[in-house]
Parts: structure tokens; C-alpha cells; sequence
């Protein structure tokens, strides 16, 4: 009777820890947890200075008033950077004029020469779609941990990163992110 | 009064594991991360539980001991979790306490409290368990955790099935061994293992 009593009891215990660390079931992973966070409560990004592929400077506070579609990648991405670059090319040809895509490198070898090679192959004009680096390693570093980008290296001098597409609207504020593959349900934003 | 050797080498066992230079070395590559470091943190923990057991006989609190360790563990082992506690120390010291002395400590005390037959279901569950969750870490093509490469999620998941698969060989072995031992005794001949009773055999009909 005990021995049933202390194991419900752990039982239950332990369903509600489960619970408590995964949001209800909702979210096992780090990523789906990023992305419940962020669509419950959109955050401001940090005011970075952006250098763009065409050598000029431009702050991220300057794409308010419309709304912004940003990637984080790297110039050398040989394989998840080629998902978002489809996306991109999909939301560059059917988004509403007024709309900005970024593509954000947080490779801190990325130059204005690199990034014009990222800008060349994708098809990327600015400023419509413009690829820029954050030259102060400090500001990009906060943009990163702010979006919760986790970048780690991959071991053959490139990076693994969880790759998405995140929608700023036009005040600014981070209010969703979505998977590369999915163009449809951000337009429908 | 002395310290109890025992409980300072589990003490030992679980700092060695989780504090520099061998933790952060062991938490850098997923498969070394789950089946290097968590394996000894639990360890630490064990040792202590199976000490604390040892003079004291509670035979009722086997069962909810050995729950508890397995509730504790699979809570550290959801992905989000585990990037949590690479991202974050104060996570990070939660979860080595929690390795050790929610899972660690209960499994110790559990396992020595509980009968043959407790024992064996809870072997069973864990072999299968660990069986499902490599495979479940083969068959996703997705990263679950942000801190790890794929490539180490596979080279877990094979790991684990062949892990799952060494308990599985293991406890065949044993009881073709025993079946062969109970014959040989019991016929004063030597017979193949098929062809000894079932009811010698310390496995039910594993053909």
C-alpha cells in the first residue's frame, strides 16, 4: 500500500515536471520553445549598424515604418543557407513592394567582398533585399542572443545554426519565426 | 566521526565528471555528452544510494526510487534541456545535482532495495527505452538540440542502439549459460540448451 502510494505520488511528481519543462508537451526542443517565446511576447532587437554588400552603412532602426523579413547566414554556406536563399527568392518575388528582406551574416570573416558574392549568387539588390554583417563583434552578439541564434562551428571552418525566417513588423519588434520551407505562413502574417 | 569512503568516492565520481577539465571536454560532442558524462554523474549518485541502503531494508520504497530515477533522467534528456544547460550555468549545476542525487541516488537505493523480479522489469523498460530513443534519433533528420551538430545526434542514436542491443546479447548469453549449467546439473549429462526444461532455465522461452 505504501510501496503504491510513494510511486503514484513520484508518478505525479514527475508528470509535472515533464510538463513545466516542455510548455504543456508543446515544446521539446529549444527551437519550438525560442518560437512559442517569441510569438507570446515580441521583443525590440538591438539598434545595430548594418554593413551591407555594397560597402554603406544602415542602421536596423531605419526599416521601421514596414515590415522586414530577416535571415542569419554565412557568406560560405554550402547547404541550409541554399533553403533560405529559395525562400528569400520566393518572398522577394510575391511580397508587397513595401516589404524589406535582410539577410543578416553573423560570420565576423564576412567583408564587403564576401558579402557581395552572397548578394551576387542569391540574386540579393539593396535595398530590397540586402545582405549586410554587423561589423562591432559586441552589437552582433546582442542581435544574435536577442533573436536566440545559436551558432556553433561545424568542424570544417564553416557553422551549423538553426536556420529560420524571422518577421519584424513595422514597429520594429521580432513577432515570429518560421521555417525556411514555410514562405506561405509567414506572408499570411 | 569519518567520512564514508564510499559516498566520497560517489561524491568524487560526479565532480570528476561534471567540473573542468573533464566536464566541459565531455559536454562538447552530444554522444559523449549523454553516454559519457550523464552515465557518471549517475554513477556518483549511485554509489551513494547503494550505500545508504545497505544496512537498512525498505523494500516498499524500491519501486517509486527506481521511478523517480528514470522521471529525473528523461527530464534532462529533452532537448530543450539539455541546450538550457549549456547555455546557462545556474541550468547547467541544477542538472548535475539533479543527475546525482535525483537520479543517481534513488537508483542506488532503489536497485538495492528491490527484488529479482522489480530488478528485471526495470532492466527491461531501460533497454527498451534506450532502444526506442536511438532509433527515434536516427529516424528525425532535424538537429533537437541548437548546441549540437546532426552528425553527432546520429553517431547518439547508433550508440544507443547498440548499447540497448549489448544488454539485449548479454542477457541471452546469460541465459544460455544458465539453461546449459541447469541441464548439466540436473541431467548429470551435457544437453543442448533447446533441449533443457523451460522451467530450469532462469529466462522464460527465448528461442
Amino acid at each position: 500500500m505504501r510501496a503504491a502510494l510513494a510511486t503514484v505520488a513520484v508518478a505525479a511528481i514527475g508528470a509535472a515536471a515533464l510538463s513545466w519543462g516542455t510548455d504543456q508537451g508543446a515544446a521539446l526542443t529549444s527551437e519550438a520553445a525560442r518560437r512559442l517565446d517569441i510569438a507570446a511576447t515580441p521583443r525590440f532587437l538591438p539598434d545595430v549598424t548594418l554593413h551591407d554588400q555594397t560597402g554603406g552603412a544602415v542602421a536596423l532602426s531605419a526599416y521601421r515604418g514596414a515590415p522586414l523579413v530577416l535571415e542569419f547566414v554565412y557568406a560560405t554556406c554550402p547547404d541550409i543557407c541554399l533553403a533560405l536563399r529559395t525562400a528569400f527568392e520566393r518572398l522577394d518575388a510575391t511580397m508587397p513592394a513595401g516589404a524589406r528582406l535582410l539577410s543578416v551574416s553573423f560570420d565576423p570573416r564576412d567583408d564587403t567582398e564576401r558579402l557581395g558574392w552572397f548578394a551576387d549568387r542569391h540574386g540579393a539588390g539593396a535595398p530590397r533585399w540586402r545582405v549586410a554583417g554587423v561589423a562591432d563583434a559586441l552589437s552582433r552578439n546582442a542581435l544574435l542572443e536577442r533573436a536566440g541564434v545559436v551558432v556553433i562551428p561545424d568542424g570544417m571552418g564553416g557553422y551549423v545554426h538553426n536556420a529560420g525566417l524571422y518577421l519584424v513588423d513595422a514597429e520594429g519588434r521580432l513577432t515570429a519565426v518560421f521555417d525556411p520551407e514555410d514562405t506561405e505562413g509567414l506572408r499570411a502574417c | 566521526m569519518r567520512a564514508d569512503p564510499v559516498i566520497v568516492a560517489g561524491l568524487a565520481l560526479a565532480a570528476l565528471a561534471a567540473l573542468p577539465p573533464v566536464g566541459p571536454l565531455l559536454e562538447a560532442r552530444l554522444p559523449s555528452h549523454i553516454l559519457g558524462q550523464y552515465p557518471l554523474i549517475v554513477a556518483g549518485g549511485a554509489l551513494i544510494g547503494a550505500r545508504l541502503a545497505r544496512d537498512r531494508v525498505a523494500a516498499w520504497s524500491a519501486a517509486p526510487a527506481l521511478l523517480a530515477a528514470a522521471l529525473a533522467l528523461s527530464f534532462w534528456l529533452l532537448p530543450c534541456w539539455i541546450d538550457a544547460s549549456l547555455a546557462d550555468p545556474a541550468v547547467r549545476a541544477a542538472r548535475v545535482a539533479s543527475l546525482s542525487l535525483l537520479t543517481g541516488l534513488p537508483l542506488g537505493w532503489g536497485w538495492t532495495q528491490a527484488g529479482p523480479l522489480l530488478r528485471g522489469f526495470f532492466v527491461v523498460k531501460a533497454t527498451a527505452m534506450l532502444a526506442v530513443m536511438g532509433w527515434l534519433l536516427l529516424a528525425v533528420p532535424a538537429r533537437l538540440c541548437n548546441a549540437h551538430l546532426l552528425s553527432d545526434q546520429r553517431l547518439l542514436g547508433i550508440g544507443m542502439v547498440g548499447l540497448a542491443m549489448a544488454v539485449i546479447g548479454l542477457a541471452l548469453l546469460r541465459a544460455c549459460v544458465g539453461a546449459f549449467r541447469a541441464t548439466g546439473i540436473a541431467g548429470g549429462t551435457r544437453h543442448a540448451p533447446t533441449s533443457g526444461s523451460p522451467s530450469q532455465a532462469p529466462m522464460p522461452d527465448f528461442r
